[in-house]
């Protein structure tokens, strides 16, 4: 895990066709739980049931999902957890993943705000990122990041902020043409 | 917030520090049945006060009651060691102090103890630490996105150890604070009721807040906190004339989270009654937590 620092901030309003960069992206739904059993790594039962709750929240099933934000901490047992969770809620279908820390790297508090612009910024640009010094996938994992930038379109997007504590998040956003 | 929100329980736990750093092992464990190994003291501050107030309440706690966090500092408990560690000595922090430097694991400890699984929310700023975690809280509350609201402000004093590290305000604090109220919509006989939570960015938008509820006829109490200046005090004691004014905090050194502590101290001295609390950032933005205290008898007694 490399760390890294940076700040951002989110401006959300009620108000259609107006805002700045991301005025195409509409926030849906979000859970946030705790685990506490997890102080350093959550559960992959946990952190599927934050996900499914965020899905709720926003009214959609995980086929909606056209890609996911994890949060891929990069350590084995955290990244293990999440793709265990993210096969529990999305199956065999699983939307392509795109994980931020190899780029810019852990944030720690941070890293929602950052990640979530960053990403969002990307998905209205029309393509996720590819995931830097990614080169071989753990089987226990389950799922992997992007090898390369792949185009995408507008659509219902995952992200995923899991924290020191147990303290689990999942946002949904949707990007609009 | 529609309707008024019940505080089944409330608890405040104040510490001057002169001299060695307290160690609060001793009464965390009566009030606590299972304590955590190797925390520090935030975290002890956090389960003290938290679980005195949720012990007050005579209920059980819903397993996704919401946690709600202020802080104006966060979790200071072992950083200035970790910091010399890592920028001073060079050597290699022991895990188990750069995980417990994190205010999160804070709330976590309390989730652990109390079983708790719900919404954690740690809030760390400076200004209206308290007074954001409540406003979310009753929020949460309120549209019934959690059943209950656990609301806590804590901050830790400063200690030997820091000798020669000034605060973030370039003094040293004197207490030890851990705060805490439980809201409970269902509670039978709360302590008292929150009527609305408001922010507002200047003196002006003030005039805004509501200033009619509660029964007729029942007192009126202004307390001003910390964060106003003389002359938004004489504003605000202008613009609500007819109030008569509560004060909590004169023989205390200042302290951040001191609107946490006012509020609780209103609903203990067993005042029926309204109160309006108002504390500002010092830059022109105030906060204000509204709330009523009925007339009753037992109170205090733990519900069926």
């Amino acid at each position: 895990m490399v760390l890294g620092e940076g700040t951002g901030a989110l401006v959300l309003g009620m108000q259609e066709g107006r805002g700045g960069s991301l005025r195409n992206a509409c926030f849906c739904g979000a859970a946030s739980l705790t685990d506490p059993q997890g102080i350093t790594c959550s559960s992959p039962e946990r952190m599927a049931e934050v996900m499914a709750a965020a899905l709720k929240d926003a009214r959609i099933s995980p086929g909606e999902i056209t890609a996911i934000k994890a949060h891929g901490v990069s350590t084995p047992a955290g990244d293990r957890a999440e793709g265990q969770g993210l096969r529990q809620v999305f199956g065999g279908d699983m939307p392509p993943v795109a994980s931020f820390k190899p780029a810019i790297g852990h944030t720690l508090g941070a890293c929602a705000v950052l990640e979530t612009a960053s990403f969002l910024g990307c998905v209205q640009e029309r393509f996720l990122p590819p995931t830097p010094g990614f080169e071989q996938a753990d089987p226990a994992v389950g799922c992997e990041p992007l090898r390369s930038a792949q185009a995408v379109n507008p659509g219902l997007f995952l992200l995923n902020h899991f924290g020191f504590g147990g303290n689990n998040t999942s946002l949904v956003f949707s990007v609009q043409p | 917030m529609t309707q008024p929100l019940r505080i089944a329980s409330v608890a405040a736990f104040l510490q001057r520090v002169q001299g060695p750093p307290p160690n609060y092992g001793p009464a965390l464990k009566a009030v606590c049945k299972n304590v955590p190994r190797r925390i520090n003291r935030f975290i002890q501050l956090n389960l003290l006060g938290a679980h005195q107030c949720v012990n007050g309440s005579g209920r059980p706690l819903a397993p996704d009651c919401g946690v709600y966090l202020g802080s104006a500092e966060g979790n200071t408990g072992d950083t200035v060691h970790l910091l010399r560690q890592v920028f001073q000595t060079r050597e290699t922090p022991n895990p188990v102090t750069f995980i417990n430097s994190s205010t999160n694991v804070a709330s976590y400890y309390l989730a652990q103890t109390l079983k708790l699984h719900g919404r954690n929310l740690p809030i760390a700023s400076t200004d209206f630490s308290f007074e954001a975690a409540l406003d979310l809280a009753c929020l949460d509350v309120a549209d019934a996105t959690v059943p209950m609201g656990l609301v806590g402000a804590v901050d830790q004093g400063s200690d030997q150890s820091w000798v020669g590290q000034a605060g973030p305000r370039g003094a040293l604090d004197e207490l030890d604070v851990s705060v805490w109220l439980l809201l409970d919509p269902a509670h039978p006989r709360p302590l008292a009721e929150i009527e609305w939570v408001r922010r507002a960015n200047t003196l002006e938008d003030v005039a805004a807040w509501p200033e009619a509820g509660g029964a007729a006829g029942m007192p009126r109490y202004l307390a001003l906190g910390r964060g106003l200046t003389a002359d938004a005090r004489g504003a605000l004691a202008q613009r609500f004339s007819g109030w008569t004014a509560f004060t909590y905090r004169d023989e205390l050194p200042d302290f951040e989270v001191q609107s946490a502590y006012g509020i609780v101290q209103f609903i203990e001295a067993r005042k029926p009654g309204r109160l309006l609390h108002i504390a500002g950032n010092g830059q022109g933005a105030c906060y204000g937590v509204c709330l009523t205290a009925p007339e009753r008898a037992g109170r205090s007694a733990p519900a069926a």
